[in-house]
Order: C-alpha cells, then sequence, then structure tokens
C-alpha cells in the first residue's frame, strides 16, 4: 500500500464530489420526507416480505441527518456506515478547500485491492443477512 | 510498472519496457526497464505522486502538452512502428488529442459544439477512443451544461403547444399518487412544483450538481470493480462527454412518440456512458457497465416501485382515471 501525500492545495477532486453526494443526500433525508412518498418503498418487500439489500437505507439515512444513530443502526447498518462516511468527507472538503488541506492518495498493490474488494463483498453480504434476520426472523437476533 | 511520459506528463501503467507510445498523448517513448527506473528528466520532476483513483487531482496545466492533431493520412512515428514482442498495449488507442469542443477556439464556438456532438453520437468508438483521459474537465462540463440547458430550454417551448393536456396529466399522476398512500401536504407541493413549468429552471440550475453527483456515484463503484487507473475526472469527462443525447430528452412531452424519442435518448445515453467509461478509464466493457449501472440497479427498489406507479398511472390516464 503506498500512501502519497501532496503538496497543500485546493484542487477539486473525488472527495470533493463525494462530500457534495453526501451533502445533498444528508439535506434531503433531514429535510425532506422521502420514506413518506407515495412511490417510495421496497416492492420486493412489499409484495413477498423479503428484503432487498437496499432496505433501510433511506431510514439508515435519515437516522444520521436527523442524529438518531440507533435507529440508523437497527435500519441498516452498513447504509449508517456510509452515511457516516459521506458525513465524513464533507468535513474533509471543506477542510481541503477551505484550508488547503493536501488529500492523501492511497494506491494498493494489486493483491490489497482485491482483497479489500473480497473483504466489501463480505461485509455486504453480512449485512444483507442481518436485514433478512431482522426482518423475518428476528427472534434469532 | 507505473511510468511518467516526458511529452505530457501523465502517468500510465505499462506491462513492457522498450519503444512504445504515450496512450494520452500518442508520442512516441522510450519506456527504461524496471531495474533502471523511469525515465530521469521525467520523473524527477513528478510533483505530488502518482495520481489515484482517490486523488482526482487535475493534471498539470504549465503549457507542457505540445499541440497534437489528428496524424495525417499514411503517417507513421519518426522511429518507424513500435517494437513487436510483448504484450500489446492495453484496450484503448495510440493517440489522444483534445476533441473539437476542447478546440473552440480554434473550430469557432457553434461548429465545435456541433461536431463533438455528432463525433459523439455517430462514431463513439473513434471519438471516446480519442478523448484525453486527463483533460481539463471545466471543459467537458461545459459541454454536459449547454446541451442540457439546450435540451431543457428545447423541451419547454415544445411544452407550449401541449400545454394544457400536460397539466391535465400532472393533475390525474397526483391524484393517482394521492389514492395510493395518504401523501403530506407538503409532498404534494414539492411535486406539484417539480412536475410543472419548475421543473426547468431546477433542470438547468441543479444539473450541474446533478453531474458531479453521478460521477462520485459512478467512480466509487469504478474504485470498486477496480476500472478507476485513470482518475475520477476521466470517469467524470466521459460522462459529460456521453451526455450528447440529452438533447432527445427535450422530445418528452409531445404525445405518442415524444416519451420514445425520450427513452430512445436515455438508452443511448446510459450505452455512450458505458462506451465512455471503458475507453477513458481503459478497462473492459464488463467493469465499465457494472460501474456504471452500479448506482441504478442499487435503485431498483425504487426504480421497481417507480416502475409500478408508472404503470398504474398509465392505466388509470387510459382508462379515463378508473
Amino acid at each position: 500500500m503506498k500512501l502519497v501525500w501532496p503538496k497543500a492545495n485546493r484542487e477539486i477532486g473525488f472527495v470533493d464530489a463525494l462530500a457534495l453526494t453526501g451533502l445533498c443526500g444528508l439535506l434531503v433525508a433531514r429535510f425532506v420526507p422521502v420514506a413518506r412518498l407515495p412511490f417510495w418503498g421496497c416492492v420486493l418487500r412489499q409484495r413477498t416480505g423479503w428484503p432487498c439489500p437496499g432496505c433501510g437505507l433511506t431510514r439508515a439515512a435519515e437516522g444520521v441527518a436527523h442524529l438518531h444513530f440507533a435507529a440508523a443502526w437497527a435500519a441498516n447498518p452498513l447504509g449508517t456506515v456510509l452515511a457516516l462516511a459521506f458525513a465524513a468527507a464533507i468535513v474533509v472538503s471543506i477542510l481541503h478547500l477551505a484550508l488547503k488541506m493536501p488529500l492523501p492518495s492511497l494506491v494498493p498493490t494489486q493483491r490489497e485491492a482485491r482483497a479489500l474488494r473480497l473483504s466489501l463483498a463480505a461485509v455486504v453480504l453480512i449485512n444483507y443477512a442481518y436485514i433478512i434476520l431482522k426482518a423475518k426472523f428476528p427472534a434469532l437476533l | 510498472m507505473e511510468f511518467q511520459c516526458p511529452h505530457c506528463n501523465a502517468q500510465f501503467e505499462t506491462q513492457r519496457s522498450g519503444r512504445q507510445f504515450c496512450p494520452n498523448c500518442g508520442q512516441q517513448i522510450d519506456v527504461a526497464g524496471p531495474l533502471a527506473g523511469p525515465v530521469a528528466d521525467s520523473t524527477s520532476t513528478s510533483g505530488p505522486g502518482f495520481p489515484s483513483p482517490m486523488s482526482g487531482s487535475a493534471p498539470p496545466s504549465g503549457g507542457e502538452i505540445p499541440p497534437i492533431g489528428p496524424p495525417p493520412p499514411g503517417w507513421m512515428p519518426p522511429g518507424g512502428p513500435p517494437p513487436t514482442g510483448g504484450p500489446p498495449p492495453p484496450r484503448g488507442p495510440s493517440l489522444r488529442r483534445d476533441t473539437p469542443w476542447e478546440r473552440r477556439g480554434e473550430l469557432g464556438f457553434l461548429p465545435a459544439l456541433a461536431e463533438t456532438w455528432k463525433q459523439t453520437v455517430t462514431t463513439p468508438e473513434q471519438f471516446f477512443s480519442s478523448v484525453k483521459p486527463i483533460g481539463r474537465w471545466e471543459d467537458a462540463f461545459l459541454y454536459a451544461w449547454l446541451l442540457a440547458v439546450v435540451s431543457a430550454v428545447a423541451g419547454l417551448i415544445l411544452k407550449i403547444p401541449f400545454h394544457a393536456m400536460l397539466a391535465e396529466q400532472i393533475r390525474r399522476s397526483l391524484d393517482v399518487l394521492s389514492s395510493m398512500r395518504q401523501v403530506p401536504v407538503e409532498a404534494q407541493r414539492y411535486l406539484a412544483m417539480f412536475l410543472g413549468v419548475w421543473v426547468t429552471v431546477f433542470q438547468i440550475i441543479l444539473w450541474p450538481i446533478w453531474m458531479f453527483i453521478g460521477a462520485a456515484l459512478v467512480h466509487l463503484f469504478c474504485i470498486v470493480f477496480g476500472c478507476a487507473s485513470n482518475g475520477f475526472w476521466a470517469t467524470f469527462r466521459a460522462l459529460a462527454y456521453a451526455q450528447a443525447p440529452v438533447i432527445f430528452l427535450a422530445f418528452a412531452p409531445v404525445p405518442c412518440i415524444g416519451w420514445v424519442i425520450a427513452f430512445a435518448g436515455w438508452v443511448l445515453m446510459v450505452v455512450l456512458q458505458i462506451w465512455g467509461v471503458m475507453r477513458l478509464q481503459e478497462t473492459s466493457a464488463g467493469k465499465a457497465a457494472a460501474a456504471v449501472l452500479a448506482t441504478p440497479v442499487l435503485a431498483c427498489c425504487c426504480g421497481c416501485t417507480g416502475l409500478f406507479l408508472l404503470g398504474g398511472a398509465l392505466k388509470s390516464i387510459l382508462t379515463g382515471g378508473s
């Protein structure tokens, strides 16, 4: 894993775009009653009773936006982590654009990148298993 | 191994040493072996380090990039063709150059815009193979925004003859929505506002934000799927130049055939996005498709519900609201 620290700069980049994404998403989650919109909801869950991997993402984002972290975690743990990561990106981007804080470049080797992808896939599966257990077999939790 | 082109300072990865072409500027370069290290005069001033998927920093703009145009017919590099032996260069072209839009100072504003649009839609393979992955993002951004504005204004003009009919459709759709679930008053107000004329204003103002959000999400999945070697701005430029079919979305208000044209334009736009990511990130079609389509697939619930809602609304309109 190679970590490169550039010089102090204000160049717009990927982290800033992620921060903009997170800012818009969290603002919508905070001020717009998205979950109450008529076209919002999981058709798979409504029709079959089984949740999809993305079930609870809206509630997780709303929970983080309203600082109700326990409710967010209960809705979708991975979604909560993602929402918090977006919030962190907002802070980092502000520091980068306002104070020229350099953003490090992280370059993993091919082997490390493969390991990271496998870990991510495993985390997504574990998260989905938790959502299924919570929706269908809550007594097991 | 990583190598930096001494002509354009672009970083790229190569599997072999020896004489070859820079995938960014097309100039012939001599890659030293791994023990000898990269070319001294280029790497000694390499600056902050390799651009990685996480850095996304723009290329240096120190005027070091020589003006390069398309080669004349029969053109051969000065030293002859690159040596055979060793694996072929990764996917992508041997020559990249500024797009017609990026040469608008030379070609003229409208001809450059039209030529870029034409190349994007009619010859996407040649076009995206020639776009520089680390060129100026501002040019691509301005191009996409201009097309979005043209599309939005044209759509607004096309709405005028069908205003009464569209207003009735919006009213019926809102009725259908309200009957499906208890819709809060503020939500009804938001929906009415978005479905009305204001959608054009929002489209124009929010388009830049949407461009960045879309590029960020696609690039996030590019990193996940391992196809982000040329950095964030390559993804951004691919998506921005792939916005050309947005013009077709202006026909959406036209009754009967409008939605067909708009849908075809949207499909073409997605295809061009995949094409663009494939060529600018120099990856496979499968990885590019996965990166571009991951966001809509992740949002499948919303998509399925939207289709369900659309079907219900359509049925309601066709059956006279029964």
